[in-house]
């Protein structure tokens, strides 16, 4: 054997004992991972939790005390929460569910919900609607596609217009009963040198479908009409969107809005909010009250009111819509314990977490006798409150950016119910 | 010395795989869904529809808006980048006072993250940014916000205006490189002939340069075409799809309206557009370096 034999050998040998440990070390690897997957079984595997509240959030603290409470029933080994922000969120949640999603997810309201139900990747959850809280009926119709529940609905978001008080009071103006006294707002405050409404309308950060449908809530007394638009049953273009574009016209006309507003974020209105540059801000909600308090450290005070009715003597009415909502995709690995988790999360406790940071429960809850004077006004005005929410993707992008031009002063209203029925056909 | 073909197959087998899996996979992918129409969950409910996807792109208006949007940017990018970078690194090659500031100061945006650069953007000149209010509350000079974000034109310009700042350092770079290696004789001896500065810049430092613009100008053609980031945060595309590029409109057909068949035709589409770019290298190179 010559020295160039040997070396040959010695490689071969070499590369030979490497694949033999390779291939060891994988074997060892698949038999302790079954093992722990195998007494994972044992309590119903690990629960997996995904939503886009960060973990410092109050919301997360609610998930997760619901997640221990599933660990601690047995129907999970463990509880994780896997927190992506919104931005990123739903493209991430699509491309997991068809592969290897979470056991339980937050559904976004940005069109994800019926795309996702359309691919058949989530679970219908009517069977366990029983054994659930009766939410909020008008909710809990929002969630509906083709006769079957999807998504349990956790709290509600109840979009209003803040004002401040102190500012109203110096110029003697009212809180506004009608739409055309919201739009007669806009010259005192302007001549007193304010800007009146600070409304974000900035793409993606945009408060402009909320806007619109703040408008429909009040041309469709019935609340039905977007359900049937998006099935199909009545064009984008009938009576009560048209109308309801016509007031968005008219509120852009009005110089009401902010200076800058095609490029004001919900931080930004915050901002100009807290500094008392602007005297009203929309959306103001229980989800703003932490940040809102942060930029107004105390320097005034501030009421809510909803977006008026067209005519006197209708009963204004709130919107928004459901903020947290619960599915469950259908490859989920716990389904037991998803299931147990939408119980645990709609439960008593939950309920008393979340009537605790001002978070208005989707069903009915214990209020104490003392709460935040903010959180009683929400939830008197939840209680009136009519929900709207356009799932469709197509119409949704379509309205969005449609009204968005429409309050910068691009296109008229006709031009809004065109893009929609465009998008939907 | 001999090596076996096992040997080499070993060191270029990574890179190959690499290059295979995470680059030619994705591209042929790509080819293959835009001749498709398909939700983006299940691939079995892809379907077949030819050339569907692309004859809507030539129908669609936001396509052509973004197609428009996209080529004006690379051409003004490229142009301020390569401007820029040119005029800053024969400053520096001056030696003049502070040249070593200025050349830290032009790369620090470079170690910034797009979307850090964008949210900072976003702060200074947001309708209540830094400089409106320094415009307005301190100097009084002007009394309504200006849109720098909101007004299409402004809000595209802006864009532009962060392009450069952001990357032109990478364009000084590379003319400084080009700059040091060239010999010092050559200037001297045309200053002796009696060229002024502008003559030595034309006859003797550019002509020097031009397979470092060569270079230059693809890596920001290439660059420009897939402009994303800093669009995405900064505007989202807006005011009304004002600054709408190929790649935000892609990203909404396929994440938020989940047409994928349809983005992958924009992005087959933008691929082209940047492959086509390399066509521009060899004539600014020269017949000597080509």
């Amino acid at each position: 054997m010559n020295r160039e034999e040997g070396q040959s050998i010695r490689r071969r040998e070499f590369i030979q004992r490497g694949i033999a440990l390779g291939v060891a070390g994988s074997l060892t690897g698949t038999v302790l991972s079954a093992c722990g997957s195998g007494a994972a079984n044992g309590k119903g595997g690990p629960l997996e939790v995904w939503g886009w509240m960060p973990t410092t959030d109050p919301y997360a603290t609610v998930f997760a005390a619901a997640g221990k409470r599933v660990v601690g029933d047995g129907s999970a080994s463990s509880y994780h929460y896997t927190f992506s922000d919104f931005g990123s969120y739903p493209a991430k949640l699509k491309t997991s569910a068809a592969a290897v999603p979470p056991s339980v997810a937050q559904m976004p309201w940005d069109g994800t919900y019926h795309a996702m139900i359309a691919a058949g990747l989530l679970r219908p959850l009517d069977d366990v609607l029983p054994e659930l809280p009766r939410f909020d009926p008008g909710v809990l119709e929002q969630m509906k596609f083709k006769g079957r529940t999807y998504a349990i609905p956790m709290d509600l978001n109840t979009l209003s217009i803040g004002y401040n008080k102190a500012i109203f009071a110096k110029l003697g103006l009212s809180v506004p009963e009608t739409f055309d006294d919201l739009l007669a707002l806009a010259k005192p405050l302007r001549d007193a040198g304010y800007q009146p409404l600070a409304l974000p309308l900035k793409p993606g950060g945009d408060f402009s479908t909320d806007t619109y449908l703040a408008q429909v809530a009040y041309t469709d007394p019935s609340g039905t009409a977007v359900r049937r638009a998006e099935q199909g049953e009545l064009p984008w273009t009938a009576e009560p969107f048209t109308r309801a574009a016509e007031q968005v016209q008219r509120l852009q006309k009005s110089g009401l809005l902010i200076d800058g507003a095609s490029s004001l974020d919900i931080g930004g209105a915050v901002s100009v909010f807290g500094d008392q540059k602007a005297a009203m801000m929309y959306a103001v909600g229980n989800y703003l009250f932490n940040q809102l308090d942060q930029a107004i450290q105390g320097k005034f005070e501030y009421d809510m009111f909803p977006f008026p009715p067209p005519s006197a003597g209708v009963k204004p009415l709130a919107t928004g819509g459901p903020a947290i909502l619960w599915s469950v995709p259908k490859k989920a690995g716990n389904q037991d314990g998803a299931t147990d988790y939408l119980k645990q999360i709609t439960g008593r406790a939950s309920a008393a977490m979340m009537v605790k940071n001002s978070f208005v429960p989707a069903f009915p809850a214990d209020i104490p006798a003392h709460v935040d004077a903010h959180y009683r006004r929400i939830l008197e005005l939840q209680r009136g409150a009519a929900t709207r929410v356009v799932f469709d993707p197509n119409v949704f992008v379509a309205l969005r950016t449609a009204v968005t031009a429409l309050l910068s002063g691009k296109g008229g209203a006709q031009d809004v119910v065109n893009a929609m029925q465009r998008a939907a056909t | 010395m001999f090596v076996s073909w096992r040997v080499k197959a070993l060191f270029v087998g990574p890179a190959v795989a690499y290059f295979a899996v995470f680059m030619l996979l994705p591209v042929l992918a790509a080819l293959g869904l835009a001749w498709t129409s398909w939700t983006g969950f299940d691939i079995g409910q892809a379907s077949w529809t030819g050339a569907d996807n692309f004859v809507a792109l030539v129908h669609d208006p936001v396509f052509g808006k973004a197609l428009w949007h996209t080529a004006l940017f690379v051409l003004l990018s490229t142009v301020l980048l390569n401007v820029t970078g040119l005029l800053v690194a024969m400053l520096i090659n001056t030696r003049a006072r502070g040249h070593d500031f200025l050349r830290v100061a032009m790369c620090v945006p470079l170690a910034l993250s797009p979307v850090i650069t964008a949210v900072l953007w976003q702060y200074l000149l947001g309708p209540y940014g830094l400089v409106n209010q320094l415009l307005s509350d301190v100097l009084g000079i002007t009394g309504e916000p200006i849109g720098f974000l909101g007004e299409p034109a402004l809000a595209f310009a802006t864009i532009v205006s962060a392009t450069v700042w952001q990357y032109s350092g990478i364009n000084m770079l590379l003319f400084y490189a080009g700059l040091q290696s060239l010999p010092s004789e050559r200037l001297e001896a045309a200053a002796i002939d009696g060229a002024g500065w502008w003559s030595r810049t034309r006859f003797v430092v550019l002509p020097h340069l031009r397979p470092v613009l060569a270079i230059a100008v693809l890596l920001n053609l290439i660059g420009g075409w897939k402009v994303f980031d800093l669009v995405y945060v900064l505007t989202k595309g807006g005011p009304n799809r004002s600054t709408e590029m190929l790649s935000t409109y892609l990203y909404e057909q396929a994440f938020t309206i989940n047409n994928v068949g349809f983005a992958a035709a924009i992005g087959c589409v933008t691929c082209a557009l940047a492959i086509a770019s390399m066509l521009v290298r060899r004539p600014l190179a020269g017949a000597e370096y080509a």
